[in-house]
């Protein structure tokens, strides 16, 4: 509207919805957080920086200060950027998300929210309420990491790891790719590389080279479809290798 | 004492005098203005009756124009007024090669080239009424690149235009050609120890000034006379251009300069005003233009890319002959190119000592916006190869970049490009005192010992020279209030480098006041004395010279009112506090005083008056033929800067760690504003080094002209800059100040490259040091054991 | 079609008349004659707009006017007191972190609201914060300085 391109009739400010910028925790039910929530509100809620340390990692990295206290989880989701960066984390947490319109609530899984860029499963009249994590389990590490041209640019690649294992067996493990194909997903075969095996070298190699099979970067005004390949490779490699350092802690 | 003050050192020359004033942490003296938001920029001018400018910009980058219809903007409701190319007289014009039209008739030959203008009653409407022109194309062949332009029959962008220093290129778009010849490079060749050959590459890059160019202009109706209000860094040179332009008097125009957002080169010359005044003369109402960032990326006049072929012959460790070219892609006008290719031609020879050289600076059109001015022109681009060649030579001989370095600087008597004798040459004493506080040495022994982590260290030398610009005179004039306050009245700019405070404290320092006794009256061409502008790094400089001297022409004034009122000889009467005392006794008389008395019966108001201008220092016309905008080196100023990174060999990620900045700069007039530009400058070259290129994709169209994909450095990004000031290689300026405006903009990017190349074995010759291109050069080469 | 919404701006109440589009960085420079806050790139890259809603830097270039109707907001306007300018400004003068001055307004704004939130900032917590603020002058070095300078004394004017 800013930019003059497109002039609606009707402008719904929906900031003025009470009770949709709550942040919830508990050791059992997870973390809910409201669409509204202002992602530096999340940046700065114990709540998430002490249990989700990766979505912390992931939010405070976005844009800036200022940025952050107006931009909102919902926002960030729902403008379904393939380079937005809270998606990778939300997706390793398994994160479903609720939607309600005038037909009703729902609750779907965030993998298989997004479509493509800027499409999601929101139908007409349908507006995102609430962004839902469960528990970690123990033994559980997770991590968060991106690479732009500054330090927080709209990211060339990001990744995000969420790693179960227990005497060096993983027992479960999420890989979220970010910024490397049309929407940001989830690395399944590089997943199933891991799941229940024994974790070596070379099994961390072999992993961290299928997602990277996985991914379908493009070459854009921000890097190459090239570079991206290789350092989402690497992000993967360095984050399960730190998980799993965390983890035997 | 915070990290980021200067350890100042002086050498054993180091003069007795005590200053007052001069050396001394002082803030800027309008800074008050600034930090509390009520400094007016260009972009805040406002009239109650102004109209909003728009330009309308070519969408081709090469392209007949078959059709131009402005009239449904012209009629559209509250647009005021339409330029086009038949309301401006039919000049071409252009400093150095006579190639530009304020509008096009019939051709475009870059993309957002200005076709016309509007003038409307808001800016909402103003934009609408752009969509109401219509215009059509027949495109024409796009010649985009280099090897493009030198093809030789590439189209010529210039038909029948004389290009400068006539090139003896077949390709008619090779616009300027400068050539310095010394020695006898062919011997030197022969006889070397060995010869290396290399090619470097520089990107187009932008000023990124935070306020977009500004200008508000009104036409007096009845008399005909036009002021502007413009945030530029040299009032007078806009006011002549424009005059050319507009084919009026000089006397006709008055330029009043706003406080400036950031210039760094871009606003020396006319941009906007041209279409401001027109606009205001055609309507009769005031007109703002500001530009958006969108347009400041396309159609501004960015630092030209530069392609750079340099060979280099060493014998026992001494360079001993140098060949080179740096090619410069100036886009579609040659003026600002061809001062680029001039001063390449010299920067190929870098801060050292070379017998034999053949070095040639050219520009070459393409469709592109036209290159202008950009701290440090011709010296920067260059510099990245020469710095970076500078090291492939040392790890050649077998020596360290330090002491190959150290074996072949410049010192006082070397030869510079075109034979002048250099003076006031510190870069050795620089580069020691660096290499002392940053311990490189120590550095490079130590770290052969950790090297098998994806994670490696590496320092970076590099050393650099650039002329003060002494070819623009500047005038001065101080007076004195009733109150004996001191009015500095100087024609020079301060676009934020903080140089009008340097003259500030240079008029108190002479008057025995404090800086907060000076005010400054500056910016408006009515009533300043002329001034060559803030750009060359020659306001301490030049404007200082001439202040120093209205300064002591006020001073003698005084002293002569001084000794009829205290009934003393002048000789012992000195000046100090604001006023006149008899040495070595408790009797004094106010400067107010002394006014009352000069203005009543004494001589007449106190006025003092200074002036500077200056030839060229000598050098030998045989050494160099073709265009010389400037044929040698005013006083130059030297660097030496040391940068430490580590470098992920994974990803090509550089990141830099530590940044130490030595500056010869003869004396430190203010050491918190040297310091302020000199961590400005390196920052602007870190951003050059790491991140900044402006992009086009293969039909010519911009595809990054925005701060989203345009990455200038933050301050999360950069280090803690350290900045070594090295006083005592006194130069011309005043007290022996040297300017330091631009040069220390110039060393970071090889420094970060030989940096790398230190970390890890790999030399990357295309800038910026992006981890694509530094991942994509370790693929191309096997690494060379430093 | 106009909107009537109401600002507060460095304590003064301002009723404002604006189409919905309009951004509050038009409305104060524009509407309300505060030339203080800048424009520069339009697209909240680079900070110069920054302004405070309800004590928190914004992006005024990017917020519309309506969005922020009734909210209590803050410009570079409204920080000193009078002809008194703040220690936080003062700082900035006198550690050299001013130079050509068309960031200083978003970056004091900034940097207000930082020491507000953390009266003790480390020099990576200040370089964080006011990652959304760029400078193209000064290197960033001095202001940092000039921020932890004014922590400093804050802390010390406190003991």
């Amino acid at each position: 509207m800013m930019r003059r391109k497109i002039n609606p009739n009707f402008v719904i400010n929906i900031s003025k919805i009470k009770g949709l910028d709550s942040i919830k925790w508990s050791n059992d039910t997870g973390l809910k957080m409201g669409a509204l929530c202002t992602l530096r509100s999340l940046e700065k809620s114990k709540e998430v920086r002490e249990n989700y340390p990766l979505l912390f990692n992931a939010i405070r990295l976005i844009g800036s200060v200022q940025i952050r206290n107006m931009a909102t989880i919902g926002g960030n989701l729902c403008n379904a950027s393939p380079a937005a960066d809270t998606a990778p984390p939300l997706l390793a947490l398994d994160a479903r998300v609720k939607l309600a319109g005038k037909d009703g609530a729902r609750t779907v899984p965030l993998d298989g929210f997004f479509l493509g860029p800027g499409k999601t499963v929101l139908r007409q009249g349908e507006i995102l309420t609430e962004v839902d994590v469960k528990s970690l389990p123990s033994h559980t590490s997770t991590g968060f990491a991106k690479m732009g041209r500054t330090p927080t640019d709209i990211s060339k690649v990001s990744a995000a790891v969420v790693l179960t294992s227990r005497r060096n067996k993983c027992e479960d493990v999420r890989i979220a790719l970010g910024a490397v194909a049309a929407t940001p997903f989830r690395a399944k075969g590089a997943e199933k590389i891991l799941l229940g095996k024994e974790i070596s070298d070379d099994t961390l190699e072999a992993a961290s080279v299928v997602a990277a099979n996985e991914a379908k970067p493009i070459t854009d005004v921000r890097s190459t479809a090239r570079w991206r390949k290789g350092a989402i490779k690497y992000l993967v490699r360095t984050l399960l290798e730190s998980g799993l350092r965390e983890v035997s802690k | 004492m915070s990290i980021t003050e200067t350890e100042t050192r002086t050498t054993e020359q180091e003069s007795e005098e005590k200053f007052g004033v001069v050396g001394a942490r002082l803030a800027r003296y309008d800074g008050d203005l600034k930090v509390s938001g009520s400094a007016v920029f260009g972009t805040d001018i406002t009239f109650p009756n102004m109209l909003y400018g728009k330009i309308f910009r070519s969408s081709r980058p090469h392209a007949r124009i078959v059709k131009l219809d402005v009239s449904r903007a012209e009629n559209f409701p509250g647009v005021r007024a339409v330029v086009t190319a038949s309301d401006f007289p039919e000049i071409v014009y252009g400093f150095a090669i006579k190639d530009e039209l304020i509008l096009p008739k019939d051709r475009v030959i870059f993309y957002g080239q200005p076709i016309c203008a509007i003038a409307a009653d808001t800016l909402e409407i103003a934009e609408k009424a752009l969509a109401e022109i219509e215009v059509e194309y027949e495109p024409l062949p796009n010649v985009l690149t280099v090897e493009d332009a030198l093809k030789d029959d590439s189209p010529p962008l210039h038909p029948g235009v004389v290009p400068a220093g006539s090139p003896p290129y077949r390709s008619k778009n090779v616009a300027s050609y400068t050539k310095v010849r010394r020695g006898n490079i062919e011997k030197a060749f022969r006889t070397a120890d060995f010869v290396l050959e290399e090619r470097y590459e520089t990107p187009q890059t932008h000023q990124g000034y935070l306020e977009p160019r500004a200008t508000t202009a009104e036409v007096d109706q009845k008399t005909g006379r036009v002021r502007v209000w413009t945030a530029t860094q040299s009032p007078f040179l806009v006011r002549n251009t424009l005059a050319e332009l507009l084919a009026i008097p000089v006397s006709q125009i008055q330029i009043m300069s706003t406080h400036t957002g950031g210039a760094f080169g871009a606003k020396i010359l006319c941009h906007l005003e041209p279409f401001c005044v027109m606009l205001s003369k055609k309507s009769g109402r005031p007109v703002r233009m500001v530009l958006t960032r969108a347009e400041e990326f396309i159609a501004a006049t960015p630092r030209p890319a530069v392609h750079v072929w340099i060979k280099s012959a060493v014998k026992d460790g001494k360079i001993v002959a140098r060949q080179g070219r740096s090619v410069v892609d100036c886009g579609a006008y040659g003026s600002d190119g061809a001062v680029y290719a001039n001063i390449a031609a010299f920067t190929l020879q870098g801060p050292y000592d070379i017998p034999n050289m053949e070095t040639e600076g050219i520009a070459v059109y393409t469709n592109k916006q036209p290159a202008g001015a950009y701290r440090a022109p011709g010296t920067m681009e260059t510099a990245f190869g020469v710095e970076s060649h500078t090291d492939m030579l040392a790890v050649k001989a077998g020596i360290s970049p330090l002491d190959f370095r150290l074996n072949n600087l410049m010192e006082d008597g070397t030869v510079g490009p075109t034979g002048q004798i250099m003076v006031s040459v510190g870069v050795k004493d620089a580069l020691r005192k660096a290499a002392e506080k940053i311990g490189y040495r120590e550095f490079r022994s130590r770290r052969r010992q950790a090297k098998d982590s994806h994670l490696s260290r590496g320092l970076g030398i590099a050393c650099g020279l650039i002329p003060t610009v002494g070819i623009h005179a500047s005038g001065a004039y101080i007076k004195l209030n009733e109150d004996g306050k001191i009015i500095l009245i100087s024609g020079a700019s301060d676009t934020g480098t903080g140089a009008v405070t340097g003259l500030a404290m240079i008029a108190a320092e002479e008057l025995g006041v404090g800086l907060k006794d000076v005010m400054v009256q500056s910016g408006d061409t009515d009533v300043v004395p002329w001034d060559g502008g803030a750009q060359g790094s020659r306001t301490t400089y030049g404007a200082g010279n001439a202040v120093l001297m209205a300064a002591r022409d006020a001073r003698n004034q005084l002293l002569t009112v001084a000794s009829i009122v205290l009934k003393t000889d002048r000789s012992k009467i000195e000046l100090r506090d604001g006023r006149a005392w008899i040495a070595g006794t408790n009797e004094s008389t106010p400067f107010s005083g002394l006014v009352g008395r000069a203005q009543y019966n004494a001589g007449g108001p106190i006025l003092g008056r200074g002036y500077f201008a200056k030839d060229f220092p000598e050098y030998n016309k045989d050494f160099v033929e073709g265009y010389t905008f400037v044929p040698s080196l005013h006083d130059p100023t030297f660097v030496a800067h040391i940068a430490e990174v580590e470098v992920n060999s994974l990803t090509g990620e550089t990141r830099l760690t530590r940044y130490l900045a030595a500056v010869d700069l003869g004396r430190c007039i203010n050491p918190l504003g040297a310091e302020g530009q000199i961590q400005g400058g390196v920052t602007q070259g870190i951003g050059y080094a790491l991140t900044e290129e402006m992009l086009h994709d293969e039909n010519g169209f911009p595809t990054n002209p925005n701060f989203t994909d345009y990455k200038l450095p933050t301050i999360m990004g950069v280090p803690l800059i350290e900045p070594l000031i090295v006083e005592g290689h006194y130069g011309n300026g005043p007290y022996g100040a040297k300017g330091i405006g631009e040069v220390n903009i110039v060393p970071p990017a090889p420094a970060i490259a030989n940096a790398v190349f230190d970390a890890t074995g790999v030399r990357v010759r295309k800038l910026p040091l992006k981890p694509e291109n530094v991942l994509e050069a370790m693929d191309e080469s096997a690494p060379i054991v430093p | 079609m106009k909107h009537q919404i109401m600002l507060e701006v460095n304590g003064q109440v301002h009723q404002v008349s604006t189409e919905p589009y309009r951004t509050l960085l038009e409305v104060l420079r524009d509407d309300l004659h505060l030339t203080g806050t800048k424009y520069s790139c339009g697209e909240g890259e680079c900070g110069a707009c920054t302004v405070l809603v309800d004590d928190k830097p914004f992006m005024s270039c990017l917020s519309l006017a309506v969005a922020v109707n009734g909210r209590r907001i803050q410009t570079i306007e409204g920080v000193a007191e009078g002809r008194l300018i703040s220690p936080l400004q003062r700082n900035f003068l006198a550690k050299g972190a001013v130079q050509c001055g068309y960031c200083t307004p978003g970056i004091v704004m900034s940097a207000k609201a930082l020491l507000e939130e953390n009266p003790n900032p480390t020099e990576q917590e200040v370089r964080d914060y006011m990652e959304g603020n760029l400078c193209r002058c000064t290197g960033y070095s001095k202001i940092v300085d000039a921020i932890l300078a004014t922590a400093e004394s804050t802390r010390s004017s406190k003991r």
